[in-house]
């Protein structure tokens, strides 16, 4: 089954998006020979005007597409991607000369620049830029910019968390406040979390961090905490953690139906999720249909998940022509127009500021006031070793 | 102790509006070789298998060496049963197949071997015992189901026309065979056939069948020479059937005035049926002279099928009638095309009143 | 030159072999060479070793899902067998000429997706679903214990597989001469004994390929303890499909593969060997 089947709302499709690959050793077979030939990736450089982009299906805007397609005369050429790993593998078996543009989140877009993927971004051909809220730029926000450095190397466009969302007339307001709401007894048999491992393991690792107090103290890496690069010790402990959640558990959600039956039914009382179901809940309180309240903490007291969308302009963008159509794509898709589609169709919250455009209730369910928060929250990455954590994960399933 | 071995008390048996076997009511005694014989349909099987327990009667009693076994299950009346395919159990061999009986009366391995022994030299297939049904031959396999159906020494055997799939020759053989073991182990036979041949080879006694009903049940000879009706003597032996109105005491046959037997009730303008057997006609050349006393009649020979010992002359009457006549083979006194003349003894055939067209 | 039967021959056999070696000999030798490499960072390299193997087989974890999956397999199979002798029997000897739509009936949770036969489980099993909804109906607590647990796991694949068991010994049973049970009966076997005499034995290669189609499958499977199974419920197969998907790990998930394929084909064969040819009842077989 592929995973558009598991996935049954458009918007849900960021629960997916960390896949690396679809499930299958057809897949695997795939996956090493696209490394190795590239069979995917289309032979794109003999159109001229043509803006090639390795991008999330849910950002390939229709209207934005036209609007872009009419002006410049180009032709907007997308390629879908599923997962941060799989558009890096592409783009290193010769990527860059196929695309000119490329989407990723968290950390992803310094690892790209590091690797000699992606070129410096100039934020001065951005003007769109201005309408951001200023916590997603430097000082505020580091992750585009060259690791101690000032050149950015990416352009922000969305964010989102990976918050909790609780009942609240089941959780105790006070322990909603700390990621140990989803480890407590008291709580046995109505806790859900998703079936994803690199989350899983990373908000345990926030919360182990916490308590060990390994979190401020210097790291073995010498930079501040990640909780996807995570100690042996602080996995160990994790682990441990995770375990002790198993008899706690209703189940591990597969899908944005499940958590919204399990919540909705007042079967599951806390839920880390993507605040798709929170947005849910609050669309059905307010029509009366739900007789208890809602709640997403999107940052616990030990720190909460993020991430930061972003785009990237390939390195192999060299003659000034593709060069001013990629800074037109970017500029027109941080418009206030295409950031207002992408929340109402997508779900997905933008970094400009379009609270002029919303409406109340928007500004409330997409916390368009609050995202200030994005500041505190540890940005979506890959695990520092998916091979010690793939082992963490499995004795966590097997104990 | 009676010497009654199985007892069919008004057994009447239904399927849907069919009704399969009806009032049947009959007594096999111990040792006797029974034939149910009659054409397809004639409820011969179902009452052996109601005798087998296979089928539940949904009237009367059955009753096997003096004891009521209409409510016992099949298992638990003790008879020994030969189907008509064989039925061996393809995934034994036969010496497993033989002694299945045998495991099933929990009886112990040293008893097994030695009935195994008894019976596979009794019917002649010692050295078959290692091998697959499929490894035999069709007679092979009729005697292996034979000892199968013998082996635990039931109180009496259940044939359900177990010769049907032999060649000719082949059920030649076994009939005198089956004979044989009847006599040597002193237990009733109950044999269904729809060949008559058989039945009269190998029975003490038969019984008749007819939609569901017994037309006759009686030793084989009268049953052959005096059938009691006139389906029986239709059925059996091959015999002429003329039909005709009774005048004066003669049967008016086509024209022809022939003699025949006196038929109770009967009177003058009623229809008759008059079976004369084949064996029982003569024929002679055209103008020979015959006895005052004997019904004759004329015709030409179209044609003479050889059959061994005797040839089935066909004679063709003046109205395109058609004779069998059965003579003995060596004697060619007449062939094809010859004008002969047909007599009988009045009283070497049968009548009736004829039932129906 | 080739002559003309060869030509046609080649014609006819060459889109054959090449789907084989396609489709079905390419992907398990990737999966054997894959099985020897090392991935990092999700990235595969040609590094020959051991590794994959030594940590499927040493560590406790793996082998318990293998544990968990062969289990499972096993209960299920039980299930299906012992829910679909009796349909099988009795749509063979009794369904007359309904038979035929008796059986593709059977088949009926096949004509909808895997996802929407995930549903209506979830929709009679669940917290909220069919089950509880009857029981709080007639005011008792609901049954906690039945969703998301390796009991719905089981549930569902005994679901997900059933037909394809009654269809195994469906097609046997429609071979099978149900004279022979009067031939046992009448000589002396009780119904239970002549069954496990006659109609057992005789129908022993149809349940075996019924096992085999039942046992195999829910080795591998890992979508449907994902959606029922709970925390507690990752299977082999779960496991597998994760090293493919999430955790980037082909290489350990290859050799996972691979031991799967082994123990599968160790069932395969060890089924095999229970079938006796000449015993089998199939005249000119093992002559």
């Amino acid at each position: 089954m592929t995973k558009s089947d598991i996935l049954t709302l458009r918007a849900a499709r960021r629960f997916n998006r960390r896949t690396v690959l679809a499930a299958g050793t057809a897949a695997a077979a795939a996956g090493f020979s696209a490394k190795a030939t590239g069979p995917f990736i289309r032979d794109a450089k003999a159109a001229s005007l043509e803006l090639r982009a390795l991008m999330w299906e849910p950002y390939n805007v229709k209207e934005t597409v036209a609007a872009f397609e009419a002006e410049t005369g180009a032709t907007f050429a997308p390629t879908f991607f599923d997962g941060n790993s799989e558009a890096f593998n592409k783009m290193k078996a010769g990527g860059t000369e196929d695309f000119d543009l490329v989407m990723a989140d968290g950390h992803w877009p310094r690892q790209y620049h590091k690797q000699g993927l992606t070129q410096v971004t100039d934020h001065s051909k951005v003007p769109n830029l201005s309408n951001s809220y200023p916590v997603f730029l430097p000082p505020n926000y580091l992750l585009d910019q060259v690791e101690g450095g000032t050149d950015m190397v990416a352009v922000p466009n969305c964010w989102g968390g990976y918050g909790v969302t609780i009942n609240e007339s089941k959780i105790d307001p006070a322990d909603a406040e700390t990621i140990e709401v989803l480890y407590m007894d008291k709580y046995a048999g109505h806790i859900i979390t998703s079936a994803r491992f690199e989350e899983n393991i990373a908000e345990t690792g926030i919360l182990v961090a916490d308590r060990m107090g390994t979190k401020e103290i210097a790291r073995p890496d010498g930079k501040p905490f990640n909780p996807y690069v995570l100690t042996d010790e602080e996995l160990e402990e994790a682990k441990k953690w995770l375990i002790k959640q198993k008899s706690l558990l209703l189940t591990r959600y597969q899908d944005y139906d499940m958590v919204d039956k399990l919540m909705i039914s007042g079967q599951a009382w806390c839920a880390p999720e993507w605040a798709l179901t929170f947005r849910r809940l609050l669309a059905m309180q307010r029509a009366g249909e739900l007789d208890w309240t809602a709640r997403h903490i999107l940052k616990p007291k030990e720190g909460g998940l993020g991430w930061v969308d972003n785009w990237m302009i390939s390195s192999g963008v060299q003659d000034a022509e593709k060069m001013e159509l990629t800074y037109n794509w970017i500029n027109r898709f941080l418009g206030k127009d295409n950031m207002i589609i992408v929340l109402r169709e997508e779900g997905t919250a933008s970094i400009i500021d379009v609270r002029d455009m919303c409406t109340e209730v928007e500004i409330s369910d997409f916390l368009l006031n609050e995202t200030d928060q994005i500041q505190g929250l540890y940005m979506f990455d890959q695990p520092s070793s998916p091979e010690k954590w793939e082992r963490v994960w499995s004795e966590v399933e097997a104990a | 102790m009676s010497d009654v071995a199985i007892g069919i008390h008004d057994v009447t048996k239904r399927f849907g509006r069919t009704v399969a076997v009806k009032n049947a009511t009959l007594e096999i005694s111990q040792g006797e070789f029974f034939s149910l014989l009659g054409p397809s349909g004639s409820g011969k099987t179902t009452l052996l298998r109601i005798i087998a327990g296979l089928e539940a009667p949904d009237g009367g009693r059955v009753t096997i060496a003096g004891k009521d076994v209409t409510d016992l299950p099949p298992y638990a009346r003790g008879v020994g049963m030969v189907f008509q395919d064989f039925l061996l159990f393809p995934h034994m061999t036969v010496a497993e197949n033989i002694q299945f009986p045998l495991r099933m009366q929990h009886a112990n391995r040293a008893t097994r071997d030695e009935r195994l022994a008894w019976i596979v030299k009794l019917l002649r297939i010692d050295g078959l015992e290692g091998r697959f049904p499929h490894q035999l031959s069709g007679g092979q396999q009729q005697r292996v189901a034979l000892a199968r159906g013998l082996i635990s020494r039931p109180a009496l055997l259940l044939l359900d026309e177990p010769l049907a799939n032999l060649d000719r020759e082949l059920r030649k053989e076994m009939e005198v065979e089956v004979r044989r073991y009847q006599r040597e182990l002193g237990i009733p036979f109950v044999y269904v056939t729809h060949n008559q041949e058989e039945a009269l080879t190998m029975s003490d006694r038969i019984a008749v069948m007819r939609a569901g009903g017994f037309e006759q049940v009686a030793p084989k000879l009268d049953v052959y020479i005096a059938p009691a009706t006139a389906f029986v003597a239709s059925f059996v032996g091959h015999a002429n059937r003329l039909r005709g109105n009774l005048r004066d005491g003669m049967l008016d046959w086509k024209g022809h005035r022939l003699a025949l037997p006196k038929i109770e009730g009967a009177t003058d303008g009623d229809a008759i049926d008059y079976f004369i057997k084949c064996e029982h006609l003569t024929i002679a050349p055209a103008g020979t002279s015959v006895g005052a006393n004997l019904n004759r009649v004329d015709g030409t020979i179209r044609d003479i099928i050889f059959k061994g010992q005797v040839a089935d002359h066909l004679v063709v009457l003046g109205d395109g009638t058609e004779i069998v006549v059965s003579e003995a083979a060596s004697l060619p006194r007449v062939k094809a095309g010859d004008a002969v003349s047909i007599t009988w003894a009045p009283d070497a055939g049968r009548s009736f009143r004829a039932l129906d067209t | 030159m080739l002559r003309r039967a060869e030509t046609r021959f080649l014609l006819l056999g060459l889109p054959g072999v090449a789907f084989t070696v396609l489709f079905l000999l390419m992907p398990i030798v990737s999966v054997l060479i894959f099985s020897f490499w090392r991935t990092e960072s999700y990235e595969i390299y040609a590094d020959w070793n051991l590794d994959n193997y030594r940590a499927v087989l040493t560590n406790p974890t793996y082998l318990t899902f293998l544990g968990r999956s062969a289990y499972t397999a096993l209960i299920v199979t039980l299930l299906c067998l012992l829910y679909a002798w009796p349909v099988a029997y009795f749509v063979a000897k009794y369904g007359g000429r309904y038979r035929l739509l008796l059986v593709l009936g059977l088949a009926a949770p096949f004509f909808t997706g895997a996802v929407l036969r995930l549903a209506a489980l979830q929709a009679i099993m669940g917290p909220i679903g069919f089950i509880n909804m009857v029981v709080t109906w007639f005011g008792l607590e609901p049954i906690g214990f039945i969703m998301y647990t390796k009991f719905a796991t089981g549930i569902g694949l005994a679901y997900l597989y059933l037909p394809f068991m009654v269809t195994a010994i469906y097609l046997s049973l429609l071979n099978f001469n149900f004279q022979l049970l009067n031939v046992a009966k009448v000589n002396g076997a009780r119904p239970w004994r002549a069954f496990w005499a006659v109609t057992w034995p005789l129908n022993w290669i149809g349940t075996v390929i019924g096992v085999v189609l039942v046992f195999i499958p829910c080795m591998a499977e890992s979508l449907t303890p994902r959606f029922l199974g709970g925390p507690d419920g990752a299977l082999f197969g779960t496991v597998l499909g994760q090293q493919f998907g999430e955790t980037g790990t082909w290489a350990q998930g290859s050799a996972m593969g691979v031991l799967l394929f082994v123990v599968c084909f160790a069932v395969i064969v060890g089924m095999a060997l229970t079938i006796n040819p000449r015993r089998a009842g199939f005249t000119g077989a093992g002559r």
